[in-house]
């Protein structure tokens, strides 16, 4: 062999066995070790795009891959995104955990948009869960959806569960005392009442919603509309003050009545508000009371 | 090197995905707290801040009167969004031609009825009215 044959030789072992060479090619799990550290990071768009390209390239644990990507888009408040792949992850496993994961995923999103009955019938499918950091958020899951359907009882049930998940029974005797206040509030300011004292008489239902300001202006503005009606009916005729003030009469009328309602509406909103916050930060506190001793049975994300 | 740094980040990933209780749900409930917060009331000053004249400002100052103390009583009977109201007092502060501006409050009254074509205009997905604001 001579020297130049030699040294070609040595050269292509150098170029194609050298374990530095092998260290730069990217193989699928490098690139899903690599993303699960963006997602560590909150890098959630750059590690969504390589989750993405692993499951182009066919990486195995498709069903993993794809509740990975769901909740990258689910933190990137891409909620429709997020739902299609917890759909994917959910349909594309074995596992119960992760369907478990994908749904309660799923309906959290739902949530978020507002779609409760939705989100309520996806969470009707988990029955049973093993792990009890899961059953804890299905409760809780349950009980907002509940709540946003205006289903206190059931709400209440399930907010209560929720606590007792976490042993928490100060948390309990506070949510039951939210849910009692709001029932007072609730059977003290009824839209319908508010209504129909406005019809009676103006003002009255606005009163009756705690609005005094508005009642004030709901009774000045129908007795001048009032006054303007019998005025052209006695300076002129009955039909002409029928045309020009008493449209205007009844329309500011049941106008008055709709916004009585809607002052009573308000204070149900503002109160039953102020009771979810309540229960979030009790089911919060009590969540990070509990993350300081962890059981570790949880997660599959 | 690589594979002792390839093994230390793999081991550093499962201890803390085995060991973290806290999943998806309660790292965010912090999103659900907006949930049911009540409607935030329209701050109909916005809209009459910065009058550059006389003209202006009266315009302002009886717009506010009528939004605080009239139209807040009345039924919700505007077919549009924004209302025939606010548009005026837009059209005033985006239009220099008071003229023109008038022009377009008068066509705007004039449009807003029962028998407004849907065709014509797009669905404010927001109030379920039909869109026509006065920038188009």
């Amino acid at each position: 062999m001579n020297g130049s044959i030699k040294r070609v030789l040595i050269f292509l072992m150098i170029t194609n066995f050298s374990p530095a060479q092998r260290s730069f090619g990217q193989n699928l799990k490098e690139l899903v070790v690599f993303s699960n550290l963006q997602y560590e990071k909150g890098n959630f768009e750059l590690a969504a795009n390589e989750y993405n390209r692993a499951l182009f390239f066919g990486y195995k644990s498709e069903d993993r891959v794809c509740l990975k990507i769901a909740n990258c888009y689910f933190n990137l408040n891409k909620l429709e995104l997020s739902e299609q792949f917890y759909d994917r992850a959910y349909f594309g496993t074995h596992s119960d955990s992760i369907k478990a994961e994908a749904v309660l995923g799923k309906s959290f999103s739902l949530i978020l948009e507002k779609k409760f009955i939705v989100a309520l019938s996806e969470l009707m499918n988990l029955d049973t869960l093993s792990l009890k950091s899961q059953s804890i958020k299905l409760d809780f899951l349950k009980g907002i959806a509940y709540f946003g359907l205006h289903q206190d009882k059931l709400a209440e049930e399930s907010f209560l569960r929720c606590a007792n998940g976490f042993a928490d029974a100060q948390g309990k005797q506070v949510i039951s005392g939210d849910f009692e206040r709001l029932k007072r509030v609730e059977n003290r300011f009824k839209p319908g009442t508010a209504w129909r004292l406005s019809l009676v008489l103006p003002g009255s239902g606005q009163v009756y919603s705690g609005n005094y300001r508005e009642a004030a202006n709901s009774a000045l503005l129908m007795g001048g509309f009032a006054y303007l009606t019998v005025s052209i009916a006695l300076e002129y005729t009955f039909l002409e003050s029928l045309v020009v003030a008493a449209s205007f009469f009844q329309r500011y009328w049941i106008g008055g009545a709709n916004k009585a309602e809607k002052l009573a509406f308000e204070r149900q909103n503002r109160e039953r508000n102020s009771a979810y916050l309540s229960i979030m930060k009790i089911l919060e506190d009590a969540d990070k009371k509990n993350s300081k001793n962890p059981d570790c049975d949880a997660i599959a994300n | 090197m690589n594979r002792v740094l390839f093994i230390l980040i793999i081991s550093w990933l499962l201890i803390g995905r085995t060991c973290s209780c806290q999943g998806q749900i309660f790292k965010n409930i912090h999103r659900l707290d907006s949930l049911f917060e009540p409607e935030k009331k329209v701050d109909f000053t916005v809209f009459t801040r910065g009058s550059k004249n006389e003209i202006e400002s009266t315009f302002s100052a009886m717009f506010l009167f009528y939004k605080k103390f009239i139209s807040s009583q009345d039924i919700d009977a505007c077919v549009f969004q924004p209302s025939c109201s606010v548009y005026a007092i837009e059209c005033l502060h985006h239009e220099k031609n008071k003229l023109v501006a008038f022009m377009k409050i008068s066509d705007r009254l004039m449009r807003c009825h029962g028998l407004a074509s849907p065709k014509s205009y797009k669905i404010d997905k927001l109030t379920g009215k039909y869109s026509d604001p006065c920038e188009d």
